[in-house]
Parts: structure tokens; C-alpha cells; sequence
């Protein structure tokens, strides 16, 4: 069996606790031996973290290389004849495959293979272009794009590199990018163009769900990480397809729920559901610091088309929705064997937050709308409660934060709690220094932002107590 | 480096997929080179189809010089024909011109060497030599020899040139009418 990897400091701890379990004679010496060797030693360790940087280095320099290459060729030398060009294009392709194939089934050297996979696959990309250089083809630009991410998603699933994944997902992300934000008019493209649907890039789902399904199968949180935010991404960029521009941050606030729902619904402290969280984090605390701006709630009331500023809302609200059915059927299951009341507080626990959140991105623009069909346009008092009602979000996500860092022992959530809360304190500074309140208004607010770190810490300590206290 | 943290066990109809295809990895990566090649192949054949059917004939150009990041130097061109006449604009209000192919019938200039537009019609002519073009975003025609690819640096000399205009782009037309770049030339 292929021995696992293990951070110095686990090492260390295993050691220590079985120096004390041969004490306790606990275990035997022949077992102590048996469980260390589960685990890949000092050296072993050090020399897969060494391995890993140095991948990391000449996957860097193979993509410099590749982009050397294009843009030697790209010079469009006037003494090369087209035909040159063509056979050093599609050589350099050629070549850099062969190189890889070699390694890989002669030499054996896969890491290395890999490498020069990743090389063919950026030089394929460049093929493209500048075969399109030679013959001057006058095509639509981001076909590039898809033909490039055509021709290398079966090797990036064959190969299953983190590298050739990313190559393959930022080579989606830009072409639906290009394609939705630079031509926002034309249809949508099906062996030519058809008018009556807006141009979505509808295939790049099909991508990125096989991609996510096969990294779930893999077991592979990276290779999630690069197909998740791809998703996202699309998402996001379909209001911009559908011209439904009215104000899309409570659409994209949605999205960050649905995200952190999703990372819920994971077995407690999977690594698959990090993924999930860290993006739906991100996007929310993104939202949520806009949105508590007085001066952006009141912008965003300024309504062109309430339906078009509503519909988008109610699409995420419904998704969201379906998501959560789907999370609570998930942790019935999960607790099919246990009382009904443990499944309600465990996905009570988890979900509150993502589902506040929910119920926010579809208060927030509700209450635009009725504050709109009542005022035509904006009173100054109508964006109060909205900014209220962010700002305290924005203080329950770095408590949810928090939580979250507590019950899975991670470090990086506490951390990002903290820091979104200090964030929240400083944004706060300068709207109660500059606009109102003055001084008084900003020592007050700190006094909130101390009691409530004290309370954090407090709730801390007191979970631990009962941690300790539940401990045989 | 393979991202692989543990071993699966397939028992899924797609972990069968999963399967095979890593079971059978050497034919699997053989099909994604053999595709990237067609794709190139393809490429390749629809430039060079036009210059080998086609007749060469000369316009005259009018270029602005943007550069691209991944392709260097390059000018975008533009032709007397390239704008639709009055009467065609008028239908675009009442007809959606982007989904049906504009033909562009050519004649001689006095020159004898430089082609002009003739009849701009949604009906093809019945006989040539005329270009096949689709209506841009932009409103302009479209027929494919929109762009030239330069080497870095003579985009200026090209844009001195049409400035005295005596630019010229050499191009080939097939009889169905599509075009495609062969040249572009400073007249003398």
C-alpha cells in the first residue's frame, strides 16, 4: 500500500502520543512500528513537499516556454513562407506530444510527461491562433477559446493534473468572458447563429459538471476548487447574457448562499465542501460589504425595469430553494438511524447562515421594489433598514465564520472571521468618522466591535470547556 | 504530478467511465491528439480551400493598425464595399439581414488591375466575379478578408501608405463567392 503523507507537526504529535502509549503499554514496539509505517517518513515527506515546488516551478516555466514559442512565431516573420509556418506550427505540437509520449510510456518519467503534456497543450492553443494568423482568418475570436478547451479537456481527464485542469477551466472562463461580455448581441451559436436565444455559452456547463463529477470521483478537493468557481463564473455572467443589467449584486449575493448551502451539505468537515465555502464566503462578504453602504443601497434602488431587476432574484431564490430541499433530504439521510431532533439541529447549526443569506438577497431587492412602486424613486430614508440589515450580515457571516472554524478545528475560517469583522470596523470608521456620528458615533462603534471579539472569545472558551468535559 | 488523494473505488456506471478511460489512457490521450490535429487540419484546409479555388483580384483598402497580444501587429481593413447602400439599410428595420448572405458584384476600375463594387443584392448574381458577405454587429458587410497579419514594426509603413492610398489587398474569390487574403501591397 502506498504510504500517506503527513505533515511534520502530525509526525511529531504521533510520536510524542506513541512514546506515551508504549509507556501505558498501550501499544507493542512491533505495532508502534507498523502504525509509522502507514506514513511516509521525515525524508519522504520533505522530498514529495520539494517535488511538489519543484513541479510547481517548471509548470511555470513550461507555460513561459509555450508562450516564447507563440510569440516567436507570432513575430509573422515576412521571410518564412506560409507553408514554414504551418509545419513548424503544427511541429511544435506534434513534437512536444511525441516528447511526452516517449516519457511517459518508454521512460516512465510521468511527472515529467505530465509537464511536457501541459507544454503540448499550450502550444496547441497557440497553433490555433496562429494558424488563423497565416491564412488571416477573419473568424469570431472566442471560438479560439472553445476549440482550444475542446482539444485539451480529454487529456486533462486522462491525466488528471491540476495543471492541465486549470489550463482547461481558465481557458473556459475566459472564453465565456469574451464571449458574453465583448458580444453581448449575438445569439446563440448552433451551427450558426440563432437569434432568439441570448449567446450564454451554454456548452461550458457540460464542461465544468463533467470535470466536477470526475474530480468528486477522484476524491480530488483541488481539482474541485478549479471547477467550482468556473461554474460560478458562468453564472454570474448570465444576467450580462440575458440583459438583465438592472443591479445584479443581489442575484450574485445568491449565488455566494447557494454555494455556502452546497458546502453544508457536505458530510461534516469533508475537504470537498472547502471549496464551496471559501467561494460562497468570498462572494457573500463581497455583496454584504457593497450592500452596507447607505450610498449603494440607495443606488441600487434607482430602477430602470423593475422586472428585469426582480426576475433574476426570484431564478437564485428558487435555485436556492431547490438547494436546500436537497440539503435537508441529504442529512435525513445522513441520520436516518437517529432521532429526528439531532438531523434538525445538526443541519440548524450549519445551514442558518446560508439560509439568512438567501432570505436577505430576496428581502433586500423586495423591498427596493415596494419602496420603488410607493416613492417612484428613492426617499432618503428607504435605504436604512436594507443597510441595517446588511451590516448585521455582514457581523453574522464572520460569527457563522467563526462557528464554522470552531466545530471543524480549522484555523483558516476563525481567520477569515476575524479579519472580515475587522474589515466590517474600519468600513464602519469611515462612515460614522465622515458622514455621521462624528467621533462619538465611531467610539461607539468599536465599543460594539470589542464586545463582540470578547463574546467570540468567550463562546470559544466555553465550547472548549464543554468539549473537554464531554471527552471519556 | 497526479492529484489523486486516494485510490477510488469505481462501482458507478460513470466510474466505469472513469474506468476505462484511465484503463485505456495511451488510446484515450492517441483520440484527444488525433482531435487537436483535426481541428488544426481543419483550420488549415478552409484557409488555404479559397486561395487554391479562387481568382485573384485587387481592391482597395482603407486600414486602421491595432496590435493583438497574442498575434502582434496586424490591420483591420475595411472596403467601399464593406458599407451598406441606402436602400438595404432601409430593410434592416423591417428585415433581419443578418441571417441571409449580401452579395457584392465586382467591376473594373479604369486601371485595369483594381475591382470596385458593383450591385450590392440579397440575390446571387448570375454571374461573377462578386463576394458573399453576412451583415457585422457593427452594421458593416462582412466577407472574411477583414484582417492581415503583419510583421512587428510594419504597421506604420502600411498606414503611410493608405494614407497616399496605395494600398492594395490581393485577393482570392471563389465562384460561390467567398473570399479570403492573399496580400496587401503598397502601390508604387
Amino acid at each position: 500500500m502506498e504510504k500517506q503523507p503527513l505533515a511534520q507537526n502530525h509526525r511529531q504529535w504521533l510520536l510524542d502520543q506513541m512514546a506515551l502509549w508504549r509507556r501505558e503499554n498501550l501499544v507493542t514496539e512491533e505495532q508502534k512500528h507498523a502504525i509509522l509505517d502507514l506514513y511516509q517518513t521525515q525524508q519522504q515527506s520533505a522530498a514529495r513537499q520539494q517535488s511538489i515546488a519543484i513541479f510547481v516551478l517548471l509548470g511555470v516555466a513550461a507555460f513561459l516556454v509555450g508562450l516564447a514559442v507563440l510569440l516567436l512565431i507570432g513575430y509573422n516573420w515576412d521571410d518564412l513562407p506560409a507553408p514554414i509556418k504551418l509545419i513548424l506550427v503544427v511541429g511544435a505540437v506534434l513534437g512536444t506530444y511525441a516528447v511526452a509520449w516517449h516519457l511517459r510510456y518508454r521512460r516512465d518519467a510521468r511527472t515529467a510527461s505530465e509537464l511536457v503534456f501541459f507544454l503540448g497543450a499550450i502550444l496547441y492553443g497557440a497553433a490555433i491562433w496562429l494558424i488563423a494568423q497565416i491564412f488571416h482568418l477573419n473568424a469570431h475570436y472566442p471560438d479560439g477559446y472553445w476549440w482550444w478547451a475542446v482539444g485539451i479537456f480529454p487529456i486533462a481527464l486522462c491525466l488528471d493534473t491540476v495543471l492541465l485542469h486549470l489550463l482547461v477551466t481558465a481557458i473556459l472562463a475566459a472564453w465565456a468572458g469574451t464571449e458574453i461580455l465583448a458580444f453581448p448581441g449575438m445569439g446563440l451559436w448552433f451551427f450558426g447563429r440563432l437569434e432568439m436565444l441570448p449567446n450564454g455559452c451554454y456548452t461550458l456547463p457540460l464542461f465544468a459538471f463533467l470535470g466536477l463529477i470526475w474530480a468528486y470521483h477522484k476524491n480530488s478537493r483541488a481539482t474541485v476548487g478549479l471547477y467550482v468557481p468556473l461554474i460560478v463564473w458562468w453564472v454570474v455572467l448570465q444576467p450580462f447574457s440575458w440583459h438583465f443589467r438592472e443591479n445584479p449584486v443581489f442575484f450574485i449575493g445568491g449565488i455566494g448562499a447557494i454555494l455556502l448551502i452546497l458546502a453544508e451539505t457536505h458530510e461534516e468537515g469533508s475537504p470537498l465542501a472547502i471549496p464551496y465555502r471559501f467561494y460562497g464566503a468570498l462572494v457573500c462578504m463581497g455583496v454584504l460589504a457593497a450592500l452596507s453602504f447607505y450610498q449603494f443601497q440607495q443606488n441600487a434602488m434607482r430602477l430602470e425595469s423593475p422586472a428585469r431587476f426582480f426576475l433574476p432574484t426570484l431564478l437564485v431564490t428558487l435555485c436556492a430553494g431547490a438547494a436546500a430541499v436537497a440539503a435537508v433530504i441529504t442529512q435525513a439521510r445522513r441520520n436516518a438511524h437517529e432521532d429526528y431532533t439531532r438531523p434538525v439541529y445538526a443541519f440548524a447549526v450549519r445551514q442558518w447562515l446560508p439560509l439568512m443569506m438567501v432570505a436577505l438577497m430576496f428581502a433586500l431587492p423586495v423591498w427596493h421594489l415596494i419602496a420603488h412602486s410607493a416613492n417612484g424613486n428613492a426617499s432618503p430614508g428607504t435605504a436604512l433598514l436594507p443597510t441595517i440589515l446588511a451590516n448585521l450580515a455582514m457581523l453574522a457571516l464572520a460569527f457563522w465564520l467563526l462557528q464554522v472554524g470552531l466545530r471543524e478545528e480549522r484555523g483558516f475560517p476563525f481567520a477569515a472571521a476575524v479579519l472580515y469583522f475587522l474589515l466590517w470596523a474600519v468600513m464602519r470608521y469611515i462612515d460614522l468618522f465622515s458622514e455621521a456620528g462624528g467621533m462619538l458615533g465611531a467610539s461607539c462603534m468599536f465599543f460594539v466591535a470589542g464586545a463582540f471579539i470578547f463574546g467570540g472569545a468567550m463562546f470559544w472558551q466555553r465550547q472548549r470547556k464543554q468539549h473537554e468535559g464531554s471527552q471519556p | 504530478m497526479n492529484v489523486v488523494d486516494q485510490d477510488p473505488v469505481p462501482q458507478s456506471a460513470f466510474g466505469k467511465i472513469v474506468k476505462a478511460v484511465t484503463g485505456q489512457e495511451r488510446w484515450f490521450l492517441a483520440f484527444a491528439i488525433g482531435l487537436q490535429l483535426t481541428v488544426l487540419m481543419f483550420m488549415t484546409f478552409k484557409g488555404t480551400m479559397i486561395l487554391v479555388r479562387g481568382d485573384v483580384y485587387y481592391v482597395r483598402v482603407q486600414p486602421v493598425d491595432p496590435r493583438d497580444m497574442m498575434r502582434g501587429d496586424y490591420v483591420i481593413l475595411s472596403y467601399e464595399f464593406s458599407r451598406l447602400p441606402g436602400w438595404l439599410e432601409g430593410q434592416t428595420k423591417n428585415e433581419d439581414l443578418r441571417d441571409r448572405p449580401i452579395y457584392v458584384s465586382l467591376s473594373k476600375e479604369l486601371d485595369g488591375k483594381h475591382w470596385r463594387a458593383g450591385q450590392t443584392s440579397l440575390k446571387k448574381p448570375a454571374k461573377g466575379p462578386f463576394l458573399k458577405g453576412n451583415l457585422n454587429q457593427r452594421g458593416l458587410i462582412e466577407f472574411g478578408i477583414e484582417q492581415y497579419f503583419l510583421q512587428e514594426g510594419k504597421g506604420r509603413e502600411y498606414e503611410e501608405a493608405v494614407r497616399s492610398r496605395r494600398l492594395s489587398a490581393e485577393i482570392a474569390i471563389t465562384p460561390e463567392g467567398a473570399a479570403a487574403m492573399r496580400g496587401l501591397h503598397i502601390l508604387d
